[in-house]
C-alpha cells in the first residue's frame, strides 16, 4: 500500500481512538461516584499502557528502520543524473555539474529513464536550501531529498510507473518557491513509450 | 532591582495573558490570510506578502505560545519560589523590542520562514532590503538574551528554595516522599535546563549568521541547520511542556484531586530532558549528509518522547476526571481538550518521525497538520484555559461551562487540521503560495479549511467576550 | 619477425589512436555505472576467467598493462600491490585483475608478473580473449598508441577500474594508488555507497563532515564538536546558576512575590487558589 495512505489510516484510527477515549472519560463525569478511588483504578492502566506502547513502538521501529531511503548497502544504480538547483530553477543533466555557470549554459535536457531501472540523482544547490521532490504521473510524492549548499545528496530510486514525472521544490527557498519545477520521462524499455 | 509588591505578579501574568488574547487572534489572522491566498481568493496580492505573513505567523506564534506558557508557569511557580520581578520585566521588555523589530521586517516583506534556514535570510532574490537580515539578527539576539535571562532567573529562583536533586525529583526516584515538591517545579526545572541548552544552541547558531553577515563567507549549511533545529525543535516542545506544568498545577483545582509528584512522573520528566534534545534529528532526515546512525537515533528519540507524554500526562489527565465530580468550565474543559490535541498531534508526529514515512511526508502539509494539532488544538487551548483560570480567580468570577463555543472551537480546529492531513495524504507541499497543477487540489483544501476557520473564530470571539474581556476591566483590589 | 611485429604494432596503434583520436584518459563521470561487456581472461596459470560474471559476484579491481612495458606499468603494479595488501587478510571476496591490453601478449609473456606477485592470492594475471578485448577496451575508454620512445612500446594511461555488480564504480587515474582509495572503492563496489558528500571548500569553517575527493571518503569534522558545544555550555550555565543561588539561599526572601511562605504540606497547595 502507498505509504501515505497507510500512514493516514494509522493516524486516523489512533486519532479516533484518542477522541473516543476522551469523550468516554468526559461523559463518565456525568455519573460521579464519591468515595471510590477511581484515580487509582485508572492509574492501574499505566503499566499495561506502557508495555503496549513499548511493544507497538518497538515493532514499528523494527519494521521501518530497514527501509531507510539512504544510498547504503543496496544494488548499485544503473545511471546517474546530475541535478543542479538554484533560486528558482532545477537543471537535470547527464553531465556532472561543477559550477553555477552551467545552470545557465547547459540547456534543459530531455531526461528519459527506462522504467524499473535504478537511477541515482546527485542533487546540489548553488545558493540556498531547496528540496528535490519527485512526483509520479499520478501526483503522488514518491521520493525526495534536500538540496543543500555545499553538499551533494545521492537519491537512488527505482521508478516502476511510466509517464512524465514532475520535480517540485520541497524546501522553502524564497519568493518563487512554489514556481520551481522540472520534469523527466520514464519509458517502458519494452515498448519504448512513456505512456 | 524593582520594588516588589504583592500586585506585581498578577500584573505580570495579566500582561502576558492580555498580550496573548490580543496577539493570538491577530497572528492567527495572518494564517487565515495564507489560507485565503492559497484558495486563490486574493489574486491581486503578490506572493511575497504570503511568505512574509507566513514568516511572521510562524515566528510570532511560536514565540507567543512559548513565552505565554512560560509566563503562566511562572505565575504558578511564584506560589512556591521567589522571583525578582525586575528580571521578568526586563525579559518581557526585550521580548517586546524583538517583536517590534519582527513586525517592522514584516512590513518590508522579510520572509525567510520561521526557521529562516541558513543562508536564506541573506538571499532575498530582491524582495527584502539589504538591511533586513541585519535587523533580523538583532531581533533574534534580543529575543535570545531575553529568554535566556528569563530561564536563568527561573532556575535561580527555584534553586534558592529547593535542592537541585529535589527539583529534578531524584529523591522521589530514590523512594523518598519528602520533601514534597510540586510537579510544576519539576516541569519548570526540566524546561529551564533544556531551554538554556537550546538557547545556547541559538547563540552558537547566531555566531555563524553573524560570521556570514560580517565577513561574507559561507558557514557550513549542515551545521547551521542542525543548530537551528536543536534550538527550534526544543523551543516549540518546551512551549507544550510549560503548558503541561500549568496543567498539573491548575487542573486539580477543578477535579478536587491532588496531582502529586510520583515516581513515574519523575522518571518521565527526566527522560523527557534526555530525549527532547535528540529528537530534533528528525528535522534532518532528508539531509543525507547527516550520519545514518544519527537518523536512527532521531527516530528512536522521537518515538521515546511519546511514551512519557502518554503514560504520565495524558493518562493522568484522564484518571483525574474518571467518574469524578469535575467542575467543567471554560478553564477545565480547555485544559482537558488541550491534552487531547497533544495526543492526536503527537500521534501524527510519531508517524512523521519514522524515516520511511518522512520520505513521503517531509515538507508536505502533513507537517503543519501535526504541529497545528498540538499547537492550535493543544497548547493554545491549555493557555486559554490557564488564562481563564487565572483571570476568574483574580476577579472572583465564576466561569461558565461554555459547551457550545468549546464545541465550535474543537470542530473548527480539528476540521481545519484535517484539511492539512488530507493535504499530506495527497502529497501537497507545505509553504506554497500558489499550487501548481500537480497539486492543484491544495487550493480546494484551503477553501474547506476556511469554513472551519470561521467556526474557530466564533469560538475565540465568545472566549474573548466571556474571559478575555475581564483582563481589560479596571483592577479590583481586595487587599 | 621483429620488423613484422613492429609493423603490426604500428598498424594496431594507429587504428586505436585514430579511433580514439588521442590519448584522452577514461573519465569516471562518463563511465559511472557502465556495465562491462562479457569477456574472458586467459590466465598465466592456464585458467579462463569470465570477468563480468566474477564482477557480478564480488568487487573486481581491473588494470591494463603490457608485458614489455618499461614505463608506468611496473611502478603502478607495485603501488597497486601495496594498496591492496590488506585484501589478502580480508575475509570478504574481491579480486585484482591485471590484464594485458596488448594483442601480441600471451599468458606466458606475462609470467614474470605472476612470479613477481606470486604471494597475491587474489590476483588474476592474464590476457583478454579476442575479440572481447576490443569491446572491453572500447567500453572502458582505454586508449593507447604506439610510443615514440621505442618501436614496440605503447603510450597508455595508468588507470585502475573498480567494478562491482558488473558495473564500473570508480576509475582511478595515475600510478600512485592509496590503500584508502582502494578500500573505499571496493566498499562502493559492494553497494555500500555514501549517501551524500560535502563539496570541499577550505573557506568554510567547522564543517560537520569533510570529504576527500581522491578517495571519495567522508570523515567527521570539527563541526560535530561545535554542534555538541551547546550541551556543554548550557549544562555548565545551569550548574553555575544552581550552585550560586543555592549558596545564597535564604537571603532574598523580601523580594518574593509570595506574601506567605508556601505551605507545601497543605494538600491544596498545588492547586494554588489565589495570588492576589
Amino acid at each position: 500500500m502507498q505509504t501515505q495512505i497507510l500512514a493516514f489510516i494509522v493516524w486516523g484510527t489512533l486519532a479516533l481512538a484518542v477522541v473516543g477515549t476522551y469523550f468516554f472519560f468526559l461523559l463518565s463525569t456525568r455519573q460521579p461516584l464519591e468515595g471510590e478511588d477511581y484515580y487509582r483504578a485508572v492509574g492501574k492502566l499505566r503499566k499495561p499502557l506502557l508495555i503496549a506502547m513499548l511493544i507497538v513502538l518497538s515493532l514499528t521501529f523494527g519494521f521501518t528502520i530497514g527501509s531507510l531511503p539512504y544510498a547504503t548497502s543496496r544494488d548499485l544504480p544503473d545511471r546517474v543524473i546530475y541535478v543542479g538547483v538554484k533560486q528558482f530553477s532545477f537543471l537535470l543533466s547527464s553531465q556532472p555539474l561543477v559550477s553555477e555557470v552551467q545552470m545557465d549554459t547547459l540547456g534543459g535536457e530531455l531526461i528519459e529513464i527506462p522504467a524499473n531501472s535504478r537511477v541515482e540523482f546527485r542533487v546540489r544547490s548553488f545558493d540556498v536550501n531547496h528540496g528535490f521532490g519527485i512526483f509520479a504521473p499520478s501526483g503522488e510524492l514518491v521520493a525526495q531529498t534536500q538540496a543543500m549548499p555545499g553538499y551533494v545528496n545521492r537519491l537512488i530510486v527505482t521508478l516502476p510507473k511510466e509517464g512524465t514525472y514532475s520535480v517540485l521544490c520541497l524546501e522553502y527557498c524564497g519568493i518563487a518557491h512554489h514556481g520551481m519545477r522540472a520534469s523527466f520521462n520514464v519509458f517502458s524499455p519494452v515498448t519504448g513509450s512513456t505512456q | 532591582m524593582a520594588s516588589t509588591s504583592i500586585s506585581s505578579l498578577p500584573l505580570f501574568a495579566r500582561l502576558w495573558s492580555a498580550l496573548f488574547v490580543i496577539l493570538f487572534p491577530v497572528l492567527g489572522l495572518l494564517g487565515v490570510f495564507m489560507r485565503l491566498f492559497q484558495s486563490e481568493m486574493l489574486p491581486d496580492i503578490e506572493p511575497s506578502w504570503f511568505y512574509a505573513a507566513m514568516t511572521l505567523h510562524g515566528l510570532g506564534l511560536v514565540g507567543l505560545v512559548y513565552a505565554t506558557s512560560f509566563a503562566l508557569l511562572i505565575t504558578r511557580l511564584s506560589q512556591y519560589v521567589a522571583f525578582r520581578p525586575s528580571m521578568l520585566y526586563v525579559s518581557t521588555g526585550l521580548t517586546g523590542i524583538g517583536v517590534i523589530l519582527l513586525v517592522v521586517l514584516f512590513l518590508v516583506r522579510f520572509g525567510p520562514g520561521w526557521y529562516f534556514l541558513y543562508p536564506l535570510p541573506f538571499k532575498s532574490a530582491g524582495v527584502w532590503p539589504e538591511w533586513a537580515p541585519h535587523v533580523f539578527l538583532v531581533a533574534l539576539t534580543v529575543l535570545g538574551v531575553a529568554w535566556l535571562l528569563w530561564k536563568l532567573e527561573t532556575l535561580r529562583a527555584m534553586a534558592k528554595s529547593f535542592k537541585f536533586s529535589t527539583m529534578l525529583g531524584w529523591h522521589v526516584l530514590a523512594g523518598k516522599a519528602e520533601p514534597s515538591v510540586p510537579p510544576a517545579v519539576l516541569v519548570a526545572t526540566i524546561c529551564c535546563i533544556a531551554g538554556i541548552i537550546a538557547l545556547s544552541a541559538a547563540v552558537v547558531m547566531l555566531v555563524f549568521f553573524y560570521y556570514t553577515l560580517l565577513t561574507g563567507n559561507a558557514a557550513d549549511a549542515l551545521l547551521v541547520k542542525n543548530l537551528t533545529f536543536f534550538f527550534g525543535h526544543v523551543l516549540i516542545n518546551l512551549a507544550m511542556y510549560q503548558g503541561i506544568g500549568v496543567l498539573y498545577d491548575v487542573f486539580p483545582t477543578y477535579t478536587r484531586h491532588q496531582w502529586p509528584m510520583t515516581k513515574p512522573m519523575a522518571i518521565a520528566w527526566n527522560l523527557v530532558l534526555l530525549l527532547v534534545l535528540f529528537a530534533y534529528f528528525h528535522h534532518l532526515y532528508m539531509d543525507f549528509a547527516q550520519p545514518v546512525a544519527v537518523q536512527i537515533i532521531g527516530q528512536a528519540a522521537s518515538y521515546g518522547t511519546a511514551i512519557p507524554a502518554a503514560v504520565v500526562t495524558i493518562l493522568g489527565t484522564l484518571a483525574h476526571v474518571y467518574r469524578r465530580r469535575v467542575e467543567w468550565n471554560w478553564s477545565s474543559l480547555l485544559l482537558f481538550f488541550g491534552t487531547m490535541g497533544w495526543a492526536v498531534g503527537g500521534t501524527a508526529a510519531v508517524i512523521d518521525s519514522t524515516v520511511a514515512a518522512n520520505f513521503r511526508f517531509h515538507n508536505t502539509l502533513w507537517v503543519p497538520a501535526h504541529f497545528h494539532t498540538y499547537l492550535l488544538a493543544g497548547i493554545v487551548l491549555i493557555i486559554l484555559g490557564g488564562i481563564a483560570h487565572f483571570v476568574s480567580r483574580a476577579r472572583e468570577y465564576t466561569l461558565r461551562p461554555a459547551r457550545l463555543p468549546i464545541s465550535l472551537l474543537l470542530i473548527g480546529a480539528y476540521g481545519f487540521v484535517t484539511m492539512f492531513y488530507i493535504g499530506g495524504l495527497t502529497s501537497v507541499p507545505r509553504r506554497y503560495a500558489i499550487y501548481p497543477i500537480e497539486v492543484a487540489h491544495g487550493s480546494t483544501l484551503a477553501q474547506v479549511a476556511l469554513v472551519f476557520v470561521a467556526l474557530i473564530m466564533v469560538g475565540v470571539a465568545v472566549y474573548l467576550w466571556d474571559v478575555g474581556r475581564l483582563l481589560f476591566l479596571p483592577s479590583k483590589r481586595s487587599s | 619477425m621483429g620488423r613484422w611485429a613492429t609493423a603490426v604494432f604500428a598498424f594496431q596503434a594507429l587504428v586505436i589512436a585514430q579511433a580514439a583520436n588521442s590519448l584522452i584518459p577514461p573519465s569516471e563521470s562518463s563511465l559511472l555505472y557502465e556495465r562491462i561487456p562479457p569477456c574472458r581472461i586467459s590466465t598465466v596459470q592456464g585458467d579462463t576467467i569470465f570477468v563480468e560474471r566474477l564482477s557480478a559476484q564480488q568487487p573486481v579491481v581491473l588494470t591494463f598493462v603490457f608485458a614489455r612495458c618499461v614505463g608506468a606499468c611496473s611502478p603502478m603494479l607495485a603501488s597497486l600491490a601495496a594498496a591492496t595488501e590488506w585484501l589478502e587478510e580480508s575475509s570478504s571476496p574481491a579480486s585484482v585483475i591485471v590484464a594485458s591490453f596488448d594483442s601480441s601478449d600471451t599468458p606466458s609473456s606475462l609470467s614474470w608478473m605472476a612470479d613477481a606477485y606470486r604471494d597475491r592470492r587474489r590476483w588474476i594475471i592474464g590476457t583478454v580473449v579476442e575479440p572481447e578485448r576490443r569491446s572491453l577496451l572500447r567500453t572502458l575508454q582505454f586508449n593507447y598508441m604506439l610510443s615514440t620512445s621505442g618501436p614496440t612500446l605503447f603510450d597508455h594511461p595508468s588507470v585502475v577500474y573498480v567494478i562491482g555488480q558488473g558495473k564500473v564504480v570508480r576509475v582511478i587515474l595515475g600510478y600512485v594508488l592509496t590503500q584508502k582509495a582502494l578500500k573505499a572503492a571496493i566498499e562502493q563496489a559492494r553497494g555500500e555507497l555514501i549517501p551524500a558528500y560535502p563539496l570541499p571548500d577550505p573557506r568554510i569553517p567547522f564543517r560537520c563532515v569533510e570529504y576527500d575527493p581522491q578517495s571519495q571518503t567522508v570523515e567527521y569534522g570539527w563541526g560535530i564538536v561545535v554542534l555538541g558545544s551547546p550541551l556543554v555550555i548550557g549544562s555548565l550555565i545551569c550548574f553555575i546558576v544552581v550552585l550560586l543561588s543555592s549558596m545564597h539561599s535564604s537571603t532574598h526572601s523580601e523580594t518574593s512575590y509570595v506574601r506567605r511562605p508556601p505551605d507545601l504540606s497543605n494538600p491544596h497547595a498545588c492547586s494554588g487558589e489565589s495570588q492576589s
